[in-house]
């Protein structure tokens, strides 16, 4: 396994808006091995949405993408229309938030997966995978909204492994879920990372989710990478302050002590437009100094496979 | 389809048009205050002419006794006689009316076929050049009111440049029949049922277009790409159906509309049906006239409203029961 | 209202005319828009009234091609068509605007009440809306304008009477969406009187889009307007531009390429409701409901 599954280098992506060009990611780079999951965690607005989008090529037109990515040894920036809507769903699908309107509401889901085998020639069937992600069979031609945010997220992972995808990429999968059918989700997807031996990237802002689904975690804000390294470890000991912060704003069930943590960030993520200078976590960190607000700081390997962007570190 | 939903349907639509009968008689009855003002002219009625119009159109006895009698024969398709012709009304009505439903009919299914695929085209690819022609024009066209573009196509195709007639059904010099009758009619047809088109197109493409822009911003599109599915599938099988759905409802808003611009277009050409009957009643206040026409065109709008109402109910699952 | 109000409501009126502004398709608008007006106000520096009257034409050559002396040429009874074309915009913009306002008072009233009250009121209030939108609207117009009189003024009324129902439904939804978003029972509450509740939440809430559906109602009463008097029911001596277009008709203007006739008003015409529309499209856009809330 020397190369990895998907490769990216030094991505940037840019909006085109009203208000001039938005820069939601600003040169990040991140690879994931083949069976492996990477947890990719960050607050709204730090650009996971816009770089998960980009991977497929599927950001809005007229949004400017650079940089490299390479899913199992292919170039996707340079994949001629054809080749990149073979690869599109039959080497990496995405798991979209099941609770927004992900689903056409005028067909019946049925209909919306058979159109995902059709389209690559898949030999699955229908009711197959559906039974994979426990939807009973009576419901299969059931539409959109005569199903619960739970079964239509089930929904959206099933029609994801319709053609047996190498990368699962699963954004926010359990975000708008209550606390069970979360966790019912959540080990559906390991149990089919399992068997399939899937390739992940687990979107979230929740760290405590990313705990026991993660092999590695990157760490994401204000369209850059703040630490990424081996999920285990961080989550125990953290090192980036903004890391350490999303740590301890969800704590983890069954641990005591984290409930009696103080928790919270104040202020809010900065508006893509107008970051600020020098390390842009510096208005919200409580270790911050004038250095931070000058220096401009990147990412630097702490221990192997650990690399952090701080500059108190 | 559910039986229970189709039946409330029809339900409804008998109950808006027992609405429209008793609204009718209201408008006409209650709301016109000196019917006999019409038939005075210079002179007084002597007390013989004043019964016997009275007792001819129908106006006498208390409200409610002239209420009922009008329901039951306007159930019967009694409509009395006109004022102008004194020949029944449903007669001149039923002269007029195939040549009216020929022509709304063509009509209609061309500005609603023409509209939603220029404002699909329109708003899938928005600031094309297809979009930022036929944007413009349709607003143009939306300004302009039917009976100045047929004034203009009377003009220019027809009196000018001759090549087609300019008006009437058909050529009344030339006794065709047949093949050549047929094709006589359709040259005959061809100005005003551009007009008519035309004159909606405007509004329909760009309610399309509209829609389509609302719809481009929905989730399941990118899903749909994501699925590995060509631009053009994914407008067909996923936008499209959804974007559909508001336009049903404003496209039976606009018949009434199409009706309303009948009236005019058929004045302009003077074609012989519903609508350039309107016009001499108006033009010679006939009343009993007006009141069927009226009673008439609103059945027709009610119906075709009742009609898009079932189409969306079938095709937009979300709407089953109802509220 | 208080003057902490009014200042702020002046504020957001003078940001909503900025915003207009540089819109550049509304400033299209807004440009053909004081065109018009101005043709109406300045149109006695132009043409006496009296030369819209039928004698007026007496001396002169019916139908006339257009010439240094008529700009426009004549119509069929040897009136001056640039004088009628220019009080043409008078007569108008009188019915429409009118017209507009007639039925967004309708419209606003019912919409309010329709979307605040509860129970058999509000069902009733469905009722006749859903048959007014149903009802095709020309052949309405015609039998009361029939039956009411010709007048510009009943005209206006006519039109207004008829073309309410889609306004009305708007502002009902609108209402309803306000209710939901709790001002109302957090007021109620608090012990506000309805009239209360009305004119300081909810009121203020509907207004942009009461004004945004206006100024789109207006392009519909003005074909309305052209189309009525095109059939006859408008006034002869003081007409407006679809009465010159049916007296361009009647008097076969159109076989005898008398272009100057029926060209100028049916342009004219094209271009008003062009304005407002493009003017109130501008306007739906900053007023997206989609956008109010911040």
């Amino acid at each position: 396994m020397s190369d990895p599954l998907l490769d990216v280098r030094d991505l940037h992506v840019t909006y085109r808006s009203s208000r001039g060009p938005v820069p939601a990611v600003r040169g990040v780079s991140l690879h994931v091995d083949r069976g492996e999951t990477l947890g990719l965690a960050g607050e709204s607005g730090s650009g996971k949405s816009s770089l998960i989008l980009a991977l497929l090529r599927l950001a809005p037109p007229g949004t400017k993408v650079t940089g490299s990515i390479v899913l199992a040894g292919e170039d996707v920036m340079t994949m001629r229309p054809g080749r990149l809507r073979a690869v599109r769903w039959g080497e990496a699908a995405v798991v979209f938030q099941g609770a927004q309107h992900v689903l056409n509401p005028v067909q019946r889901i049925s209909r919306q997966i058979q159109e995902a085998i059709d389209t690559h020639r898949s030999s699955n069937k229908v009711v197959d995978l559906l039974a994979q992600v426990g939807i009973p069979r009576w419901r299969a031609h059931a539409y959109p909204h005569e199903l619960s945010g739970g079964q239509k997220q089930r929904v959206m992972i099933a029609m994801a492994l319709a053609c047996d995808p190498e990368l699962l990429i699963a954004d926010e999968p359990t975000t708008a879920l209550d606390v069970m059918v979360q966790a019912q989700v959540l080990q559906l997807l390991a149990d089919l990372q399992r068997d399939r031996g899937l390739a992940m990237i687990f979107i979230t802002h929740d760290l405590s989710v990313l705990s026991t689904v993660a092999d590695r975690l990157a760490v994401m804000y204000a369209g850059r990478l703040v630490e990424t390294g081996p999920a285990r470890e961080m989550l125990r000991g953290a090192k980036h302050p903004y890391t350490k912060a999303l740590a301890a704003a969800f704590p983890t069930i069954g641990d005591h002590a984290s409930r009696l943590a103080p928790s919270g960030l104040s202020g809010d993520p900065p508006d893509p437009i107008a970051v600020p200078s020098g390390c842009p976590f510096h208005p919200r960190c409580p270790i911050a100094t004038d250095e931070c607000a000058v220096t401009p700081v990147e990412l630097a390997s702490v221990a192997s496979g650990w690399e952090v962007a701080c500059l108190k570190v | 389809m559910n039986a229970r939903l189709l039946v409330r349907k029809l339900i409804d639509a008998i109950v808006l048009m027992a609405m429209v009968l008793v609204f009718n008689f209201f408008l006409f009855r209650v709301v016109d205050r000196d019917p006999l003002a019409r038939f005075r002219g210079r002179s007084k009625l002597s007390q013989e002419q004043r019964a016997a119009i009275i007792k001819r159109f129908g106006l006498d006895g208390s409200k409610w006794e002239q209420f009922v009698r009008y329901i039951s024969r306007t159930v019967r398709g009694d409509f009395g006689r006109s004022f102008d012709s004194t020949r029944p009304v449903s007669s001149e009505i039923l002269d007029s009316l195939p040549n009216t439903l020929l022509l709304v009919g063509v009509s209609t299914v061309l500005t609603v076929a023409i509209g939603i695929w220029i404002g699909i085209r329109a708003g899938w690819r928005r600031g094309s050049a297809f979009d930022r022609v036929t944007t413009p024009l349709s607003m143009a066209l939306y300004g302009t009111p039917e009976f100045f573009l047929g004034m203009l196509f009377l003009a220019f195709l027809g009196a000018k440049l001759g090549w087609f007639p300019t008006g009437g059904v058909l050529d009344p010099a030339a006794h065709n029949t047949g093949f050549a009758n047929i094709a006589d009619r359709a040259r005959h047809l061809v100005l005003p049922a551009a007009t008519l088109t035309l004159g909606y197109l405007g509004s329909y493409s760009l309610v399309m277009r509209t829609s389509m822009l609302d719809t481009l911003r929905e989730d399941y599109l990118t899903t749909a790409r994501a699925k590995g599915l060509r631009d053009r599938d994914v407008m067909r099988r996923h936008a499209v159906p959804n974007a559909l759905l508001p336009s049903v409802s404003l496209i039976a808003i606009g018949f009434g509309f199409i009706v309303g611009g009948a009236i005019t277009t058929e004045t302009v050409f003077s074609y012989p049906g519903l609508g350039l009957a309107t016009y001499r009643a108006i033009g010679n206040n006939d009343l009993p006239m007006m009141q069927a026409l009226f009673m008439i065109s609103s059945i027709a709008v009610i119906g075709f409203n009742i009609l898009a109402d079932l189409v969306l109910t079938f095709l937009d699952p979300r709407i089953r029961v109802g509220t | 209202m208080s003057s902490a109000a009014w200042t702020r409501r002046r504020a957001s009126a003078r940001r909503v005319w900025r915003q207009l502004r540089s819109d550049r398709t509304a400033l299209v608008g807004l440009i053909l828009l004081a065109l018009f007006v101005t043709m109406a106000l300045t149109a006695p520096l132009f043409a006496e009234r009296t030369e819209l009257q039928a004698a007026a034409g007496r001396n002169n050559p019916d139908l006339a091609a257009p010439s240094g002396k008529f700009w426009l040429g004549t119509d069929d009874i040897g009136r001056d068509v640039f004088a009628l074309v220019m009080w043409g915009a008078r007569v108008s913009l009188y019915i429409g605007l009118l017209a507009t306002v007639v039925a967004v008072v309708i419209g606003s009233v019912l919409g309010l009440i329709a979307g605040y009250s509860r129970g058999w009121i509000s069902r009733l209030m469905l009722a006749i809306d859903d048959f007014f939108l149903v009802l095709p609207f020309i052949p309405l117009a015609i039998v009361l304008a029939l039956l009411l009189g010709r007048s510009p003024t009943v005209l206006a009324l006519v039109i207004g009477g008829t073309f309410w129902a889609g306004g009305s439904r708007l502002i009902r939804a609108q209402v309803l969406s306000l209710r939901e978003r709790g001002y109302v029972e957090r007021a109620t509450a608090l012990g506000a009187s309805n009239r209360h509740i009305i004119v300081r939440h909810v009121v203020p809430g509907v207004a942009p889009l009461i004004i945004a559906n206006a100024t789109l109602i207006v392009p519909g009463a003005i074909l309305a307007e052209s189309t009525l008097a095109f059939l006859g029911l408008g006034d002869r001596f003081s007409p407006s531009w679809g009465k010159v277009l049916e007296g361009a008709q009647a008097s076969g203007a159109l076989t005898l390429n008398a272009w100057w006739y029926y060209l100028p008003p049916g342009l004219c015409i094209i271009g008003l409701v062009l304005a407002f529309t493009l003017i109130g499209n501008a306007l739906e856009r900053i007023f997206d409901p989609r956008l109010v809330g911040r």
